[in-house]
């Protein structure tokens, strides 16, 4: 939890209070980091450059947003450049088209839902449509958030999501 | 937008953020390393400039180095003239 004392105490630039902020929130970072990147060491290079951003966007946060939503947005955005600096973000794999309904016959309850079996089919998304899936369901942006940071439009960031979702129902069900 | 039995997915993917991700061995080590090593001169500086003792000083400063450098026109301006 950052309070908005230690976000003054940030900036102000007062001793050891960056590092503080860095200790609370440094295991949400690497975590959301983790499931937005590919593997365990470009997370890692995520969450420092996030730090980075974050010290010099400090002056600028406006109080009255929440600075978690900040963060999270910072994440996004920073593992979105790395992911188009390694080229893998533009070129997304082919998302099935068509049967795109639900079928009705394989409901998931929450037997289904095994937090290690949605991790797996998580991972097995391409890279934008995990992305989106994490983004709005896991971390509650909003889809003008997420089409901002993807420099793409609302409408879109809803048509992968629906298409993400549909495929990771797909998924958890192949497990089973 | 969300189909009629999104709803268990939607509710599982979101207590997934309760859950932390656990990171490599020597990943709070290397953090703190790289931040020391990136923000070495930012932080001082961005000390120095939010201390009020350091403002009052530089504007002090600044109205004495004004003041010198008028009297130093004006004194040469007179100088001038009078030769």
């Amino acid at each position: 939890m950052v309070t908005p004392e230690l976000l003054q105490a940030c900036r102000r630039g007062e001793r050891g209070a960056f590092e503080e902020l860095v200790e609370r929130t440094r295991r949400q970072v690497y975590s959301m980091a983790r499931r937005l990147m590919r593997d365990a060491h470009e997370a890692e290079d995520v969450a420092q450059e996030v730090y980075l951003r974050v010290y010099r966007g400090l002056p600028t946060f406006r109080q009255e947003a929440s600075f978690e939503t900040w963060l999270y947005r910072i994440v996004a955005n920073t593992a979105f450049t790395q992911m188009r600096r390694r080229g893998r973000f533009g070129d997304v794999a082919p998302e099935p088209m068509g049967d795109e309904a639900p079928s009705r016959d394989r409901p998931l309850g929450e037997a289904a839902m095994d937090r290690d079996d949605l991790t797996r089919a998580l991972a097995k998304l391409p890279a934008a449509s995990r992305a989106v899936v994490v983004l709005r369901d896991v971390y509650g942006l909003t889809m003008k958030e997420i089409a901002s940071e993807m420099g793409t439009s609302e409408g879109a960031v809803k048509v992968r999501l629906h298409r993400a979702r549909t495929r990771l129902r797909e998924l958890l069900a192949e497990d089973r | 937008m969300t189909g009629y039995d999104d709803q268990p997915l939607i509710e599982a993917l979101r207590a997934l953020r309760e859950e932390p991700v656990e990171p490599p061995p020597g990943f709070e080590e290397r953090l703190e390393e790289h931040l020391r090593r990136e923000l070495r001169w930012r932080v001082p500086a961005r000390r120095i400039a939010h201390d009020r003792r350091v403002r009052y000083g530089a504007s002090v400063g600044g109205v004495v180095v004004a003041v010198a450098a008028i009297a130093l026109v004006l004194r040469r301006q007179s100088k001038r003239a009078a030769a």
